[in-house]
């Protein structure tokens, strides 16, 4: 058999694959149901679930961080004073949200509320140094009392050296961005901004 | 004649004390009033801090040792996924459960297994905590978890109960740019948390956690150690 025999046949399946391709490039994915509903999201204040001894960390920081990604993917967002009937919340009662505590979370007005919590942050000096951030997410509907999404995000960063040691906050911060960036990652971006 | 001579020597001292004491000015004494204040108090103090708090009544001596929460996750990027590690859990369940009965005992205490009240209305009620070891190994009584505990203080004559939970969480590795210099340390991790509440009250008497920059396997030494080390102040009040 001859090369040639092949040639007409590798030549129409390679122009037949490519409209397909094309085309397949403008195809959208339908929007996720659980988001495309959402309006405004109520972030309530962040959760410290870390175990242990607790270095100083600015909860409220971490918190406007996940306000700032989610505006970026346009969702309105609301930063809620305090977590509203349910009063202090642990890890165990978002992992095990029950109807009638997710109807108690956040203000009253509130539909959806996200509640961010700060699993653990380890933060290690040796030849440089290097930050370890683990966070977690719940996403609450209230009006059908359901989790809608929830995820866990990690974040390492770190530079070796005496340069290392010197920007050990930059590293830190770093860390904690990356961790935010994994654990929304999930959330859709919007088409459209809702106010 | 040793106690004449005794008393006679004591006599000399007073003696000289009172002597001496012409010799101080009356502000000398003002300063030395609260040297010699906190010099007599200091034993006191430091004896408080090593003696245990109370023992607990009669009825508190018995403590129900829960089957310890034992969960493997595996950290991901953007997940956090539980994973079934079957033979490794029970071996970390048998080392808790020997450890904290060892610590127990020492204590003079008596540590109960749950299988103890099998068929029984108290047996019921402690499988109705074992969902809440997390919650109750970190120290947080629910509403739930105490009218559960009120119930198994009628039926077990006030005992404590002791819950473990132990977290062995595996995530990425550390690494090392040399272009860029940049590094990431190892993320895995070994969490226990335990608390020892009053079945009485709800009251959680003792508690402490722990947190390993690493994962142990069961039968490594340093585990042991670890345990141990989060073991040592059960007994005294420590919240």
């Amino acid at each position: 058999m001859k090369a040639t025999t092949f040639r007409p046949l590798v030549w129409a399946l390679l122009l037949s694959s490519l409209p397909i391709t094309s085309f397949a490039k403008h195809v959208k994915a339908p929007p996720d149901p659980r988001f495309s509903s959402i309006e405004t999201i109520t972030i309530l204040p962040a959760l410290d679930a870390r175990v242990g001894k607790k270095s100083n960390v600015d909860l409220q920081g971490l918190r406007k961080q996940v306000e700032s990604i989610l505006k970026k993917k346009n969702y309105g967002t609301i930063l809620a004073e305090n977590s509203g009937g349910v009063g202090e919340i642990v890890e165990e009662d978002l992992q095990e949200a029950k109807p009638e505590w997710i109807k108690q979370l956040g203000p009253s007005e509130a539909r959806w509320v996200m509640v961010v919590g700060l699993n653990d942050v380890a933060t290690k000096t040796t030849l440089g140094s290097s930050t370890n951030v683990e966070v977690m997410g719940f996403l609450y509907d209230k009006e059908t009392a359901t989790l809608v999404w929830k995820n866990t995000g990690i974040g390492q960063a770190g530079q070796g050296g005496l340069m290392g040691i010197a920007i050990k906050g930059i590293s830190k911060s770093e860390a904690f961005s990356n961790a935010l960036r994994n654990l929304l990652v999930g959330i859709p971006k919007r088409e459209t901004k809702k106010k | 004649m040793q106690m004449n001579k005794r008393a006679n020597q004591t006599a000399v001292i007073v003696a000289h004390i009172h002597f001496r004491s012409r010799s101080v000015p009356c502000s000398g004494w003002l300063l030395l009033f609260p040297v010699v204040m906190i010099l007599c108090l200091t034993p006191f103090a430091v004896r408080a801090q090593e003696t245990p708090d109370k023992a607990p009544a009669k009825a508190e001596t018995k403590v129900i040792v829960l089957q310890p929460l034992i969960e493997f996750e595996a950290l991901q990027a953007n997940a956090r996924n539980r994973v079934g590690q079957s033979g490794a859990s029970e071996n970390f369940e048998a080392k808790l459960l020997s450890t904290v009965t060892e610590t127990i005992t020492a204590r003079k205490l008596t540590a109960v297994a749950p299988e103890t009240f099998r068929n029984s209305v108290a047996g019921e009620r402690l499988k109705q905590l074992q969902p809440l070891s997390s919650r109750l190994a970190r120290g947080i009584v629910n509403e739930e978890a105490k009218a559960i505990l009120i119930d198994l203080a009628a039926l077990t004559e006030g005992s404590t109960v002791l819950v473990q939970s132990l977290k062995i969480k595996t995530g990425p590795g550390g690494s090392w740019d040399p272009w860029t210099g940049q590094i990431t340390s190892a993320m895995s991790s070994t969490i226990l948390q335990v608390a020892l509440i009053s079945c009485q009250t709800g009251q959680v008497l003792w508690k402490n956690e722990s947190v390993a920059r690493k994962v142990y396997r069961a039968d490594d030494p340093k585990f042991a150690k670890w345990l141990e080390m989060v073991y040592e102040t059960l007994g005294t009040r420590r919240k």
